[in-house]
């Protein structure tokens, strides 16, 4: 079966054009070769640092950013190819939820308007009555009373900001979801109601998801497979009791050891501070910080491969 | 010479009794009634939701709730703090409470280098020389974990990152020996290696020199992991307050437990997640009695009615609630 997404060797760069080679060299790629795919109904979680790379991959998804290399297919569909007009059909298939809440709501106009302009723009056959059903709708289903419509973004929490954000992207009938820190800036609690409203809607509608979070014991929970981001590479990926229970990556383990534990008296982490990064070496770009490099590893960069079905890392020594 | 009890005595650093901050017409009380103690060489962690009024206490410890109403006892080093005049009680910050914040990066001055922003403070505060003053800065940089102390000291902060900008706080704060650190969030916007890293070195300092800690958090990881103590805050109460060990082994009021099974464990994998039903209330329409009582499922009349009473549960810790969780046998 097609995967929903499939991100096909990208690589993106920011960087000066190649044609001054004299004046240094490009700017090494925000992404670099990934190669990723998201099924039907499926959550892929993207964990990294800051700066690894994962809002940019996001926010391909949607055409918003555009690869240097390699290819974005959604339902088999080469979208990085397409013309504004070919690419107008699937605007409304992907959409993302951010991890500001209060950002995304414009503060002037009503929610209940928000979220119409939403429908507005994809479904413009919509009458105005019909319209204004389907907003009490979307809002009832993220779980906001639809008679608070008419008020605007300050009258509402953080939380149910996110989920006025949730009702915005639910509009347009998405197949699939970018969530892009979308939960990281929530309290814990409200961080409980908003990942079970999401896992309800995955049900419900059978949404897929592209799961951006840098709280581990969060991406767990909630993905089916996940990818490991370092430096704009796929160091890791595999399904989540995989990568989770053995990891095979440093870099992985060395995260995964860095989640301070929820219970005073469940097992204490494995000490070896992690270093700060450094500037990379021609090799792995794990290489200053790994406690478990080899020669090899500083001048060879090493390629992804699958170790058992389904998990895959890209390390010489794993 | 040492301003402060030294490590491993039990004295009190910071005492802190009924401190209450509210606004002029005292239509919303942000913090109500709180009590607690940091002793010297402990963290004590000031845990809970945003908005709860943890970094309101943390102004009204540094004395800088401006324009607020504030009331109630705050004891640092034997004296009380809570009414001294302004000009009595600005030598006193950095000297023996210094604090750091969240965004170590919008606190420091981006057009000096991060060096000669820590030789002001320690002239400012010691009157060393200009070079005894970098001296001790790069020595500072050093003991916080920077790994080219000399290079650093004339780097300025965009040319640091996130991590190495919170350890430059840290020397900062530190640099004028103070007994108590008071630390807002100072891991929230770090990556979790980052986190980790920073933690380890306020948990290797406040051993090392014997300070007291107070570390204000949402984050209940980091407490299980480095507090020694705990204060559990909600809508502006101190509601629970206990060692980490027995009150994360059997927390007493029902919102700690809510928080303790909100929280996503590594280890757990079921689909749904944990929620406590229901909202933080807003401090200006505070529910009557128990302000956790309309997202609580064992509560009753009473606590509809009266703010529960500290409750002693042990030598160390309180509860305020009328129906306590009962402790596993
Ligand atoms: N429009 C842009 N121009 C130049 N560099 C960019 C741009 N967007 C992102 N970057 C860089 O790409 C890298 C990855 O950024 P991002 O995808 O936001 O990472 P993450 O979401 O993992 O924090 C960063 O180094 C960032 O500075
Ligand atoms: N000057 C002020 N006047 C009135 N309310 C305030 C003032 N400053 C803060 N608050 C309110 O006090 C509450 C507690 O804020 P804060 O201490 O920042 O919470 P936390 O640090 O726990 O997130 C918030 O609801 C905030 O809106
Ligand atoms: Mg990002
Ligand atoms: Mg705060």
């Amino acid at each position: 079966m097609t995967a929903l997404l499939r991100f096909d060797a990208v690589t993106k760069s920011y960087g000066r054009p190649s044609r001054f080679p004299w004046r240094g060299p490009a700017a090494t790629p925000v992404l670099h070769g990934i190669s990723l795919t998201v099924a039907r109904g499926e959550t892929v979680g993207i964990v990294g640092e800051s700066g690894s790379g994962k809002s940019t991959l996001g926010r391909m998804a949607l055409r918003l950013v555009s690869p240097t290399r390699g290819r974005v297919l959604f339902d088999g569909h080469d979208i990085t190819a397409m013309s504004e007009r070919e690419f107008r059909p699937f605007r409304s298939r992907v959409q993302m939820i951010f991890q500001d809440p209060h950002n995304a709501l414009d503060p002037a106009i009503s929610v209940g308007d928000s979220v119409s302009e939403a429908l507005e723009a994809t479904q413009p056959a919509l009458s105005r009555s019909e319209r204004g059903e389907r907003v009490a709708a979307l809002l009832q289903q993220v779980g906001l009373n639809p008679l608070s419509a008419g008020r605007r973004p300050h009258a509402f929490s953080g939380g149910q900001k996110q989920r006025i954000g949730i009702a915005r992207a639910l509009a347009t009938r998405p197949e699939l979801i970018v969530a892009d820190e979308s939960v990281s800036a929530l309290d814990v609690s409200v961080q409980a109601h908003i990942l079970n409203l999401m896992h309800d809607l995955r049900e419900q509608l059978g949404l897929a998801y592209l799961f951006i979070a840098h709280d581990l014991a969060v991406v767990r929970r909630v993905s089916h497979r996940v990818a490991v981001l370092y430096r704009g590479r796929i160091v890791e990926a595999g399904g989540r009791d995989a990568l989770f229970d053995t990891p095979l990556h440093p870099y992985t383990r060395m995260l995964l050891r860095s989640v301070p534990r929820t219970h005073p008296l469940s097992e204490a982490p494995a000490p070896g501070a992690p270093a700060e990064p450094q500037e990379p070496v021609a090799g792995c770009p794990f290489y200053t910080r790994c406690a478990e490099r080899m020669d090899i590893c500083r001048h060879v960069d090493p390629p992804a491969r699958t170790v058992v079905a389904g998990h895959d890392v890209a390390c010489h020594a794993a | 010479m040492q301003p402060h009890p030294p490590a491993g005595t039990n004295a009190s650093v910071l005492d802190v009794a009924a401190l209450t901050v509210a606004t002029r017409d005292n239509a919303v009380v942000i913090v109500n009634d709180l009590t607690l103690h940091v002793r010297a060489g402990e963290m004590l962690a000031l845990l809970g939701e945003s908005g709860c009024g943890k970094s309101m206490t943390s102004l009204a410890l540094m004395r800088l709730a401006d324009g607020l109403n504030t009331s109630g006892r705050i004891t640092l080093l034997g004296r009380d703090i809570a009414t001294l005049p302004e000009k009595a009680m600005s030598p006193i910050r950095g000297r023996e409470i210094a604090m750091i914040f969240q965004n170590p990066m919008s606190a420091l001055n981006p057009v000096r280098s991060v060096g000669q922003q820590i030789s002001e403070t320690i002239r400012r505060h010691k009157g060393l020389s200009r070079k005894a003053a970098r001296q001790r800065a790069i020595a500072l940089l050093g003991e916080v974990g920077l790994a080219d102390p000399v290079r650093c000291y004339d780097a300025y902060a965009h040319e640091l990152s996130g991590g190495m900008c919170q350890r430059v706080m840290i020397a900062m704060a530190i640099s004028c020996d103070p007994a108590l650190l008071i630390a807002d969030e100072p891991t929230t916007a770090l990556d979790v290696t980052i986190q980790k890293q920073i933690m380890d070195l306020l948990h290797a300092l406040k051993i090392r020199r014997g300070m007291g800690i107070l570390m204000i958090t949402h984050d209940l990881g980091v407490v299980a992991a480095y507090a020694d103590r705990v204060a559990v805050m909600y809508a502006g109460r101190v509601v629970e307050q206990g060692d980490v060990h027995a009150l994360f082994s059997a927390p007493h009021h029902p919102y700690t437990r809510g928080l303790m099974d909100s929280m996503p464990d590594l280890a757990d994998t079921s689909d749904r997640f944990h929620a406590i039903p229901g909202m933080v209330p807003e401090l200006r329409a505070l529910p009557p009695g128990c302000s956790f009582a309309p997202r609580c499922t064992r509560a009753d009349v009473q606590c509809t009615h009266v703010f529960p009473g500290h409750t002693m549960v042990d030598r160390n810790g309180f509860v305020r609630c009328f129906h306590p969780l009962q402790v596993a046998a």
